[in-house]
């Protein structure tokens, strides 16, 4: 610096010849790469906005792109979840005035699909779980319970308590809650058609009746002619089909 | 204020205005001065690499709030004090007699100003520059703020944050020391 002292700055004896001495010393340089930084983070500290802004448009639409693919994504699992299959399925039970249902092992959920094709794809699953569980080694069949809850539409009850199982093929099994350990399916016996034919008192007179029928259907007569005894007895002025007419008459 | 610092000033706040040109010159102005008060004051090279470094990025920082009213130089002197004072803090001991030599002999004085008639001015200086090194911390930085930037003893105690008879009581003890050295 070379700016002069104030005039009322008094100077140090001896000051005048060790200034003179010190002047003489060679000056100093800053290397040139400390120069160039100083330089840069002058530069970059007044022009800031135009790079970032350059840089600021791919974000947004990959972000934006992504956040489009993580809704369709949660959409189609939305639309795969149980919850909403379990919403039909109670539907069509109120409308089908006829239901039938399958008992299946313990390992496998009972459902009754909305839709005939669906119902048609999950009884064959169900009887070729079935199948596999009655014939199937073990290790095929902690396969077969691997498999099926995934391909099954609703959710199982939890099952009954199940007997002890080795603490290793209890670590192999992936959904405890939901399937029973293979030793278990192995036990039970092999799947038999059971026509649901419970009355109800929900039941309309025309659903009694089918279902009285199908009572003769599977040959348990007492069954079904007790049932149309009481189902006439509570409907004395409902008039009976011919067929039934003469069931009730008959001793 | 004189007419050099007003330029300073004005330098230093067209440059907060976005003038990159602004900032050379001033740069250009203080960067020699700061480096061998910095060089001098420290006593070792990588640490007055990095105070220097420092000293600017703190001044590109504050641009928006630099207000001219003092000088530029005594601001950017007084960021480079404080600066040096954490390294003192931060670095005890510092370097030593030969180890202090041998960073200042990095800038030897150019071999034109060493013919054999010049050897008694060429070991004058040598020897003031060995005596400032061996000043305390509080002394040298007085002096080398007096002899380098030809400061007055208030913008020196400014500056340090001393009172003005403090530096100017510094600056005796260490114009004797120096001519001392120097007579010996």
């Amino acid at each position: 610096m070379t700016t002069p002292h104030a005039p009322d700055d008094e100077r140090l004896p001896g000051e005048d010849e060790l200034s003179s001495l010190y002047g003489r010393l060679p000056p100093i340089e800053p290397p040139t790469a400390l120069d160039a930084a100083v330089r840069r983070a002058a530069a970059a500290a007044v022009q800031p906005a135009a790079t970032p802004r350059r840089r600021a448009r791919w974000p947004v639409a990959l972000s934006s792109a992504a956040a489009l693919v993580v809704a369709a994504g949660l959409a189609w699992r939305m639309g795969q979840m149980p919850g909403k299959q379990d919403a039909l399925h109670e539907a069509a039970v109120r409308h089908e005035a006829r239901t039938i249902a399958v008992p299946v092992p313990q390992a496998v959920t009972p459902i009754a699909p909305a839709k005939p094709a669906a119902e048609t794809y999950a009884r064959a699953e169900k009887a070729q779980v079935s199948r596999n569980v009655a014939t199937a080694p073990p290790r095929v069949l902690e396969e077969a319970s691997r498999q099926a809850p995934s391909k099954l539409v609703a959710p199982a009850p939890p099952p009954p308590p199940a007997p002890p199982a080795p603490p290793t093929e209890m670590m192999q099994a992936p959904m405890p809650t939901a399937a029973p350990p293979p030793m278990a399916q192995e036990a039970l016996p092999a799947p038999a058609p059971v026509v649901e034919l419970d009355a109800r008192r929900a039941d309309t007179p025309e659903q009694e009746l089918r279902k009285i029928r199908d009572l003769f259907a599977a040959h348990r007569r007492d069954d079904a002619r007790k049932r149309l005894a009481d189902f006439h007895r509570d409907h004395p002025d409902y008039e009976l089909p011919d067929d039934l007419r003469e069931q009730l008459l008959q001793p | 204020m004189d007419v050099a610092v007003d330029e300073d000033a004005t330098l230093m706040l067209a440059y907060a205005q976005g003038d990159l040109a602004a900032f050379e010159a001033l740069y250009a102005r203080h960067r020699v001065t700061l480096f061998s008060f910095l060089l001098r004051a420290a006593r070792d090279r990588s640490t007055a690499e990095e105070l220097f470094q420092d000293t600017w990025s703190r001044v590109i920082a504050a641009r928006l709030r630099y207000q001219a009213q003092a000088k530029f130089s005594t601001w950017l002197l007084q960021i480079a004090h404080n600066l040096l004072i954490d390294s003192y803090r931060r670095k005890r001991p510092l370097a030593e007699g030969e180890e202090a030599e041998l960073a200042l002999a990095r800038h030897p004085i150019p071999e034109r100003e060493q013919p054999e008639q010049a050897l008694s001015d060429f070991e004058h200086r040598r020897r003031l520059q060995l005596a400032i090194e061996q000043l305390p911390d509080e002394q040298r930085t007085a002096v080398l703020l007096r002899l380098e930037n030809d400061l007055s003893l208030e913008e020196i105690a400014q500056i340090t944050g001393a009172g003005r008879e403090t530096v100017k009581s510094r600056l005796r003890y260490a114009m004797n020391r120096l001519r001392e050295q120097l007579a010996e």
